[in-house]
């Protein structure tokens, strides 16, 4: 308990809990839901603790215990204790902690500031209060940090156990993307971006545009992400629990978006902005039943998300790569709908006798659904397309071209599983599981205008159908090839697994586990209609030992299915109608290549090797390795092929005494992967096998990816007299190198020479640097000093990027929010008082 | 819902019906946690109370005495615990520790050299703890692993800040064995994890789930939805793999890539995407931004400059996800 130090009675509880009602009712009208404390100079949220205990947790034995599993418990966290207030039987603590908080270094870019708020400037560090009333079993604790600042957060709960429980918080979360974006249209944040006076569509040159854009000022691209929430649980009685909570969660600000009006290497592709005002109530609720040998839980969960901004207009400056090139005056993207999730679901365990049997199941059911107003077809006016078929837009611009007013889309889903599990003997465990997943989409949408009687849409605002006249989007009968959307594509998956597994124990701590499960997944308009998957998986484990701990699993997985069908969608394209007219004598130019295999519906056959052991070097010390390799085979000669990784880690620790420890750990990770293609040779023919006139042999590329990640760090804490010195370090490196090949420069439409392609891009590199160290002084009673330093680096190679100097690129206009690195100091100073 | 996927939930609902059937037939409700962890210590012995048990064991004293178990025990506002309450309620009664202290096998330990098996330490805390949260524990890869409450909670001091978690915080406990993603976080695009705006537990249910990776929902989608509920739509276009699993094109602890990418694009999308046009050209250093013939198909954004809705479009016009 905590010594007599001298207290501020202006901190009794009454005077506290006045305080931290008014927030916390507050809070709760804003409506909460569960969330965790935490920022990023804090991220563990931690109030009250400082340091480790030098009291410990064991008279008997300096160090202390392992956990069941062998881990080392560390040191026990030392705290402040408790004060009692007089003759209320309430006992309460409370920390204050504030301070400066200083920066150095490329404080302002984006990567820097992407998820916190380290700006220099008074920080209010932490405010803790709790209150424990034992007779009672009362409690109240707030837990609030960075108060004011973008990445604040405050929890407050209080209840009484056995019987009741509110809580309330409310969290900021910075998203920043970058700081160096430089954008070419006013209305940034807004629905419409328009031109500034100093662009004319169409007539400005790309000279024009580039010197506009280097004459405006950086641009900070983020999100401000804020949550709130209040959440209560009743118990009714000892067996029956009422719970519920409601969140609120508001993400406002702008990211980096697209956007095209042509084809590629054709100009009009330009990078806008989307603008950001989205709210997400999420209400949980639900009865919690429990006896001795049967549990249940009813729930309802419901999400509603709305958006500020239905669409989002952009101007096109109609830079074209080519003279003569139509350009559409502007386009609209449908920004996020908003959507409702509704979920009912129920959940039941029992226990009974015969065999120590054990039995949950689960059934959901749940409606996705969004009506939102459709947006016309285009906004554009006036006559678009070829001069070959030309698109009078002033049919298309209005919500009367639509086959209906609503979006109309809904998905129900019906999650159902039980699980089984008996011991027919001590040694033998045997468990079945059944799960049935059923999803059905009920969004139909027909691409049809009523006003021309035509199906399709101008693609593009009509600027697509100008360089690539098959590509128009509205389908002519007349025209041979005019393959276009005719309706939406729903798709849906029915899932079904079915294992048993059996586990056994022998003598010596070995422990064997074998499980074969057997998955069926039915797919709605996919190339396959159905997919197998068999998983054998075989587990050993060994605690026989006196210092050591062994795992080892094994896994193998085989998929099928039914024939692949490289096209499946004729259906809702304007192929399938009798009047259409394929290309070519022989059939339709090939929606894609035949041999190619999509990877989550290709065969595969792979294996997992897992091992993990943990050894006790000592009473202080641990050592842990585990690793882990994979091959996935795909069997496939085009697509993804194969895919293999290597994953190693280590971590040792050592415990000092009871207030210093130390750790250090490595992980290594090596990931390859294999992609084949063929790039196609135009709509110059309708075979689509490999070999053919379209996807010539010649014309073949592969890629391999590899990926080498090192990551390391440490940590260091000690006690050195009054003082708590604690210090880590973390370190992440990672090298992407991608390799391709080719058959002949035809696989690059010989745009160049070889010399120039080369055989790889530039290697994709990341490092990161962070070591941090603080130092804690009691200065009195209750008062302590904490010094603070960080040191943080950031180093990005991107290929992404590499050399995006120019804002005007082939006609396309970039954002030119190129990653920066940064090298930042972060020091702080703050004071503490425990009251 | 097609006639495979209702022969399944009637297969379903018949190994439903096993256990009840086995539950109505089996009778009495047992209540106290001797007689359900069928532990001895809990037999035939005698309860000392939790003053007598500090007398020695001072330190555990102080700390636990800050916990949110001693105010819940010393009040025992349900009575359930009765005399029991304190140590006891988890260590089982001490009368015969007190005889002989130096048997430290007579009380329940919660550590490594504890002779009592996990499935039965467990039994103790889900004494109390059973259901709710917890209901899908058993069959879990944890329950089968032998992993304790006690390798991941430390009720007896303050470890946490809250949750009475063993070590410091969520990601911490978690890490202690899930050290890859402890090296994922750290990766160039991830989420606010280390930052301390999110933990393991806002996607993952540890203490068992209906999946198999142990999410909080049913389905991975569902929980990517919780907080990017822009994704969830239902779209009038959708892009068939996303509305599969956000898994095909996202790792989730962490990527060498942009916007937590498997891998780097255009590769990412020409892994499935050959359609005849644009899609499968070799993209190569000379299309970069600083070669002869940079392609927005390569810089930036890669295939998302054009086809920017790639999660699902809502606009008539977006088939091809361009609006």
């Amino acid at each position: 308990m905590k010594p007599n130090y001298p207290t501020f009675r202006f901190f009794t509880p009454a005077m506290v809990a006045v305080l931290m009602v008014i927030p916390a009712l507050l809070m709760v009208s804003l409506a909460t839901a569960a969330d965790s404390p935490g920022n990023e100079l804090n991220p563990d949220g931690l109030a009250f603790e400082t340091g480790h205990s030098p009291l410990g947790l064991n008279i008997f034995n300096p160090r202390n215990a392992r956990s069941p599993a062998g881990l080392l418990y560390p040191p026990v966290m030392n705290s402040p204790g408790f004060t009692e207030a007089a003759e209320t039987g309430w006992l309460y603590r409370g920390v204050l902690e504030a301070g400066y908080l200083g920066n150095s270094g490329t404080t302002d870019t984006g990567s820097f500031l992407e998820y916190g708020d380290l700006s220099e400037g008074f920080m209010l560090r932490g405010l803790g209060y709790e209150a424990i009333k034992p007779e009672e079993g009362k409690y109240f604790r707030l837990v609030s940090g960075a108060v004011g600042r973008d990445d604040s957060y405050y929890h407050v709960e209080g209840g009484q156990y056995g019987k009741m429980k509110l809580g309330a918080f409310f969290s900021s979360t910075p998203h920043t993307f970058s700081t160096n974006s430089r954008s070419l249209y006013d209305g940034i944040g807004t629905g419409v971006l328009a031109l500034p006076a100093g662009i004319q569509a169409g007539e400005s040159t790309a000279e024009d545009v580039r010197n506009y854009l280097n004459a405006r000022p950086p641009r900070k691209l983020a999100l401000q992400r804020d949550k709130s929430g209040a959440l209560f649980t009743f118990d009714l009685n000892r067996q029956l629990q009422f719970h519920g909570q409601i969140s609120s969660e508001s993400r406002e600000g702008t990211r980096a978006f697209g956007g095209t009006f042509s084809y590629p290497q054709v100009g009009q592709v330009i990078e806008t902005i989307e603008p950001i005002d989205h709210q997400t109530t999420e209400v949980i609720t639900g009865f919690r039943y429990v006896r001795d040998r049967l549990q249940g839980n009813l729930s309802y969960t419901g999400s509603f998300f709305r958006n500020e901004f239905e669409s989002l207009t952009f101007e096109n400056p109609g830079i074209p790569t080519f003279a003569g090139v139509y350009f559409p005056p502007q386009g609209q993207f449908a920004l996020a709908p908003d959507n409702t999730f509704h979920s009912i679901r129920g959940d039941l365990a029992t226990r009974f006798d015969p065999w120590s049997g054990r039995f949950n199941a689960t059934v959901a059911y749940s409606v996705a659904s969004q009506d939102e107003k459709l947006l016309p077809p285009t906004t554009a006016t006036g006559i678009g397309g070829s001069s070959s078929y030309p698109v009078n837009l002033d049919n298309w611009n209005t919500v009367n071209a639509l086959s209906q007013a609503r979006a109309d889309a809904r998905v129900n889903t019906l999650t159902a599983q039980a699980r089984y599990a008996v011991r027919p003997t001590r040694n033998l465990g045997v468990q079945f599981e059944v799960r049935v997943r059923d999803e059905d989409n009920e969004t139909d949408y027909r691409v049809f205008n009523p006003l021309t009687g035509e199906y399709g849409y101008p693609a593009l605002d009509g600027g697509l159908g100008t360089v690539k006249i098959g590509l128009g989007g509205i389908y002519r009968p007349s025209v041979p090839g005019s393959r276009v959307r005719i309706a939406n594509i729903p798709p849906a998956i029915d899932r079904a697994h079915g294992d048993v597994s059996f586990d056994y124990r022998l003598q010596y701590g070995t422990r064997l586990n074998l499980r074969l499960r057997h998955q069926e997944t039915d797919y709605a308009h996919r190339e396959r209609s159905r997919v197998e998957d068999d998983e054998i998986k075989l587990e050993v484990a060994n605690s026989s030992l006196d210092n050591a701990i062994l795992r080892m699993t094994y896994i193998h997985v085989d998929r099928s299915g039914t024939d692949y069908n490289p096209n499946p969608y004729e259906q809702f394209y304007s192929s399938s109608f009798a009047d259409f007219q394929p290309r070519f004598a022989d059939g339709q130019v090939p929606h894609t290549l035949s041999a190619l295999r999509k990877y989550d519906l290709a065969d595969k056959s792979g294996q997992t090797l897992r091992a993990q052991a943990h050894i006790l070097l000592s009473d202080k010390s641990d050592l842990q390795l585990t690793g882990s390799i994979s091959d996935d085979d795909f069997e496939a000669d085009f697509g993804l092929r194969d895919s293999r990784s290597l994953t190693l880690n280590t971590e040792w620790t050592y415990q000092f005494n009871k207030e210093s420890d130390a750790f250090l750990y490595y992980s290594y990770q090596d990931r390859r992967s294999d992609v084949s293609n063929i790039n196609d040779a135009g709509p110059i023919g309708s075979d689509p096998a490999p070999g053919g006139a379209v996807y010539r042999l010649d014309a073949v590329w592969s890629q391999a990816a590899k990926e080498i990640n090192h990551a390391a760090g440490g940590g260091y804490q000690r006690a050195i007299g009054a003082l708590t010195f604690e210090a880590s370090y973390t370190y992440s490196f990672a090298r992407s190198e991608l390799g391709y090949d080719y058959a002949s420069p035809r696989a690059f439409n010989n745009a160049y020479t070889q010399e120039v392609a080369g055989n790889a891009y530039p290697d994709q590199t990341f490092e990161l640097h962070m070591a941090e160290a603080s130092l804690a002084w009691p200065i009195r009673d209750n008062f302590t000093l904490r010094f603070f330093y960080r040191y943080e680096r950031e180093d990005l190679d991107d290929f992404h990027y590499q050399g995006l100097v120019d804002p005007v690129l082939a006609g396309t206009i970039y954002l030119q929010a190129v990653p920066e690195d940064f090298s930042a100091h972060l020091l702080g100073t703050y004071l503490k008082f425990d009251f | 819902m097609p006639d495979n996927n209702k022969k399944r939930l009637l297969c379903l609902l018949a190994l439903c019906s096993i256990p009840f059937g086995w539950l109505i037939l089996s009778s009495g409700m047992s209540g106290s946690v001797a007689q359900q962890s069928g532990l001895a210590i809990f037999e035939q012995r005698d309860f000392v109370g939790s003053d007598t048990c500090v007398t020695c064991h001072s330190a555990a004293g102080t700390q636990w005495a800050h916990t949110a178990h001693s105010v819940a025990f010393n009040s025992d506002i349900n009575g359930q615990w009765g005399e029991a309450a304190g140590c006891e309620s988890c260590h089982g009664p001490g009368s015969e520790h007190i005889e002989n202290p130096a048997v430290t096998d007579s009380i329940l330990r919660f550590t490594f050299d504890s002779p009592t098996p996990v499935v039965a330490q467990n039994q103790v805390c889900l004494g109390c703890h059973q259901g709710g949260e917890r209901i899908h524990w058993f069959g879990s890869v944890h329950d089968r692993n032998d992993i304790a409450c006690a390798d991941c909670h430390n009720p007896m001091a303050e470890f946490s800040s809250s949750g009475l978690l063993a070590r410091q915080g969520v990601n911490e406990t978690c890490f202690a064995c899930h050290q890859t993603q402890r090296a994922e976080f750290n990766r160039r695009s991830h989420m606010p994890l280390t930052e301390g705006n999110i933990n393991c537990t806002d996607c993952h249910a540890p203490h068992g789930s209906v999946t198999s990776p142990l999410l909080q929902t049913t389905s991975i989608n569902e929980t990517c939805y919780q907080c990017h509920a822009e994704k969830r739509g239902p779209f009038l276009f959708e892009h068939a793999p996303v509305r599969e699993s956000c898994t095909n094109c996202h790792t989730p602890h962490g990527s060498n890539h942009e916007s937590l990418l498997l891998t780097a694009r255009p590769l990412l999308c020409q892994q499935c995407h050959t359609m005849t046009g644009h899609v499968n050209d070799l993209m190569t250093r000379g299309n970069l931004a600083g070669g002869p013939r940079p392609d927005s198909r390569l810089i930036g954004r890669s295939c998302q400059n054009c086809h920017v809705q790639i999660h699902g479009s809502n606009h008539p016009s977006g088939a091809d996800f361009h609006r």
